[in-house]
């Protein structure tokens, strides 16, 4: 802000140099904060040079009459944004530099070296449409196994119907990114009795409204009434159908990705890894493994962004996914899953603490990548 | 499903906006309705203890005075590799620095969560806490290729014949004692060492302990009502401690344990109904102190010092009370002294009403199998049995002290 003749100690600060060619050929990114630069007039005419923003048209600073073969130094304040350069020599047109971006010095997290740099919502427009297909596609598997559910229901073999139910759930459980894009819907399919105390029966008093998922769960393994199991996957199916034909893109804010990296384990660890949800079939352990799936599909649509901000973090995060997917496995007893309280403490430990370790890399995500103009 | 905290923020954040905005619209009672935050304040101490120092030959936490609040925290390690162990116990060794040294957390700005929870405010206070660092004997097993290097006498904590022990409740690869002036300080450090250590251990069980100031002097009481831990061998004597306490070069050890010393922790829940319905005679029979003065029956300071020989009978202090068990004084039993440093425990109610509080016993020796053991045996079927209940702890080696800035917990060990 303060021009001041150049001294001979200024030499380590950058020279922003104007010919009668070229503007500042030499101007790279500096770091945040307050900056020197000694602005050089080579040519033989006097001009004007300006620091400003090319998306806004804002100038963060100024030297108008800057005489030939004469310099100034200028103290600039930077916050992170896109700096340009322009250069306008008397009796010449304008020109300007190479615009460059400005960014925070990256900090060590449990994700390694992180910059925070905003996101604009036309970057996400990619990932959102891989997403939508993906997610279009699942609602059609789901749908054809809640099908498969319920003429498993209709045979009459509990057996074949548990089979059929766990089967329909992962698929409901991979598409984790969505829950909130489904709304009621989303409720409807796969919510918890309201109002449930931990051990109190599920459809005890104030559970009028308990349908999807978990209420068939409790028909199968905890009534075995085939009878109410399949009245309740009628519904079911209708309301899965409903979500086929209501689903489109609109449906997913683009900044929903990023929080859902790490929201769909964070919610694993809360409801599955407590056994919360468990109405019977002991199958928490496979629903995380499902959550994995949905989390690496939305990390790899992702990984881009995610690239230039902590380049460490998809390889760092998918070690601890990996190592979580075989500790999940590990769970299993002869071939079946079991309820979360039946797995020895030594192998929840493992399961326990490789989703923690996961976590403590994906929560950086939402806070490296803010989205333009999004108050999530 | 899901839990969707950001919108319950948002829901909150206008829920603020909405109480100011009311606030603002009727400022006449503002003043007559909110408490003003010095008058809220004036009930909180706040003063904080001195820093202890945490480099040095031996781990702190064990000769350090006892501040009154603790946590007892045992970890299994599932750290995938030797190197990854180590790597633990050097990001152990950094936190604990850091921690009890307090100062300013890192600024991560931005880009990340914030480093610290904040539960102690933007400055860290030191308050005199200590992180004291054991490993089990299971840490010895085949997963990272240690057995070798384990410490003669460390093994599973034995069951005594009275003993209740709850599995979920025992043993652990690690176990962290945290010290500090107030249990927020304590419970800070055990939530940042957690956060940086996921995916290479996990809590297997913890109890948090505190500890009553003299009243009216002598030391804190126990939840019996006594003066518990007042005859401790005088271990700030090096050529005390040198015996009884530290593990010194012609012990037998493996080199690396000189400095370190045997840890036990016994979590002893007492029937505090029941005890509080026995006559107080018989109370302070059991125990051989009165309660009120926490003197040696017959005696009449906590200080004094019980003469046995003058007393063969039992006459003043019962042959079977609890002190002279333990401690019976003579030659023969000098070598078997250990050094307590044990805090109360308060953990809510049982099934059938009964207050669920205890003692976190708490002990330090050269050679866990020649001192509690020893003592602990010499304990079995005392009359004190009926009214307690040991049900989880364990046998730990608390590591030798991290010496510099370059050294970190169990160096000699794993590097």
């Amino acid at each position: 802000m303060y021009p001041v003749m150049a001294r001979a100690n200024d030499q380590r600060s950058p020279h922003i140099v104007m010919t009668q060619s070229s503007c500042a050929p030499t101007w790279t990114a500096p770091p945040t904060g307050r900056q020197t630069f000694v602005v050089e007039n080579r040519s033989t005419r006097s001009g004007a040079i300006y620091l400003f923003n090319p998306f806004t048209g804002i100038t963060v600073d100024k030297h108008s009459a800057l005489a030939p073969r004469s310099s100034v130094t200028l103290h600039v304040d930077l916050k992170p944004g896109h700096y340009t350069w322009g250069c306008h020599l008397d009796g010449e047109g304008a020109r300007q530099s190479v615009d460059v971006t400005v960014r925070n010095p990256p900090v060590m997290t449990a994700a390694g070296p992180t910059t925070s740099i905003p996101v604009q919502p036309s970057q996400l427009v990619g990932p959102v449409i891989a997403y939508e297909a993906y997610v279009t596609e699942e609602l059609n598997v789901l749908a054809g196994e809640v099908t498969g559910l319920q003429s498993a229901i209709a045979s009459e073999s509990l057996a074949q119907a548990e089979a059929a139910w766990l089967t329909a759930h992962l698929t409901w459980q991979r598409l984790g990114a969505a829950y909130d894009a489904f709304g009621t819907l989303g409720t409807n399919i796969d919510g918890l009795a309201p109002g449930q105390a931990v051990g109190q029966a599920p459809g005890a008093p104030g559970g009028s409204s308990f349908e999807g998922f978990h209420r068939i769960e409790l028909d199968l393994w905890g009534e075995q009434d085939l009878g109410a199991a399949a009245a309740d996957a009628a519904q079911l199916a209708a309301n899965v159908a409903v979500l086929v034909e209501q689903f489109t893109i609109d449906a997913i804010p683009p900044a929903e990705l990023p929080l859902r990296t790490h929201e769909i384990l964070e919610d694993s660890l809360r409801t599955e890894l407590s056994g919360d949800d468990d109405y019977g079939s002991g199958t928490d352990m496979a629903s995380v493994e499902a959550d994995v799936s949905g989390t690496e599909v939305l990390l790899h649509l992702l990984a881009p962004l995610l690239k230039a901000r902590a380049p460490e973090l998809v390889s760092r995060a998918m070690v601890q996914l990996n190592r979580l997917d075989v500790a999940l496995a590990a769970t299993m007893q002869d071939g079946r899953w079991v309820a979360v309280s039946q797995v020895p403490l030594s192998e929840r430990e493992q399961v326990d603490g490789a989703i923690g370790a996961a976590l403590e890399i994906l929560a950086v995500i939402p806070d490296i990548m803010p989205v333009v103009g999004s108050t999530l | 499903m899901s839990f969707d905290r950001r919108q319950f923020l948002r829901r909150s954040g206008l829920g603020v906006v909405g109480a100011v905005a009311g606030l603002a619209g009727s400022s006449d009672d503002a003043g007559a309705t909110e408490r003003s935050v010095s008058e809220s304040d004036a009930l909180l101490g706040g003063a904080a203890l001195a820093p202890v120092p945490f480099h040095g030959a031996h781990q702190a936490g064990i000769l350090t005075p006892q501040p009154p609040a603790a946590a007892f925290v045992a970890f299994d390690a599932i750290a995938p590799h030797r190197a990854d162990l180590a790597e633990l116990f050097r990001t152990l060794t950094s936190r604990a620095r850091f921690l009890t040294t307090g100062g300013v957390p890192p600024q991560l700005g931005v880009a990340s969560p914030p480093s610290d929870s904040g539960t102690l405010g933007p400055r860290l206070p030191a308050d005199g806490l200590t992180v004291t660092v054991g490993v089990g004997s299971t840490l010895f097993d085949g997963r990272y290729g240690l057995a070798a290097l384990k410490p003669r006498h460390l093994a599973p904590m034995s069951a005594f014949p009275n003993d209740d022990l709850d599995p979920a409740w025992c043993g652990g690869d690690l176990l962290l004692q945290l010290c500090a002036g107030s249990t927020d300080v304590v419970l800070h450090a055990m939530r940042d060492i957690a956060k940086h250590t996921r995916g290479a251990m996990q809590i297997r069980w913890r109890l948090d302990g505190y500890l009553s100031p003299p009243r009216p002097d002598g030391i804190g009481r126990d939840n019996l009502g006594f003066m518990d831990g007042i005859a401790n061998p005088r271990v700030e004597e090096p050529s005390v401690a040198d015996k009884l306490l530290w593990v010194v070069p012609g012990t037998g050890e493996p080199a690396w344990a000189a400095g370190g010393t045997y840890h036990v922790v016994r979590l002893i829940r007492m029937f505090i109904e029941f005890w509080d319905r026995v006559s107080l005679s018989e109370q302070q029979n059991m125990i051989g102190r009165y309660r009120a003065s926490g003197a040696p029956i017959g005696m009449t300071s906590y200080g004094d010092v019980p003469d046995y020989a003058r007393d063969p009978y039992g006459l003043d202090v019962p042959l079977s009370a609890h002190m002279r068990v333990a401690n019976p004084r003579t030659a023969a039993t000098e070598p078997s002294r250990i050094f307590r440093r044990s805090y109360n425990y308060d953990l809510g109610t049982d099934l059938n009403g009964d207050l669920n509080m205890g003692h976190a016993f708490n002990c330090f020796q050269q050679d866990v199998t020649r001192q509690f053991e020893v003592v602990q045996t010499r304990l079995v079927n005392e009359a004190l049995d009926d009214y307690v209940s040991p049900f989880g702890g364990g046998y730990f080696f608390a590591l030798p002290g991290v010496k510099d800035e370059s050294d970190w917990y169990g160096r000699g060990l794993l590097a």
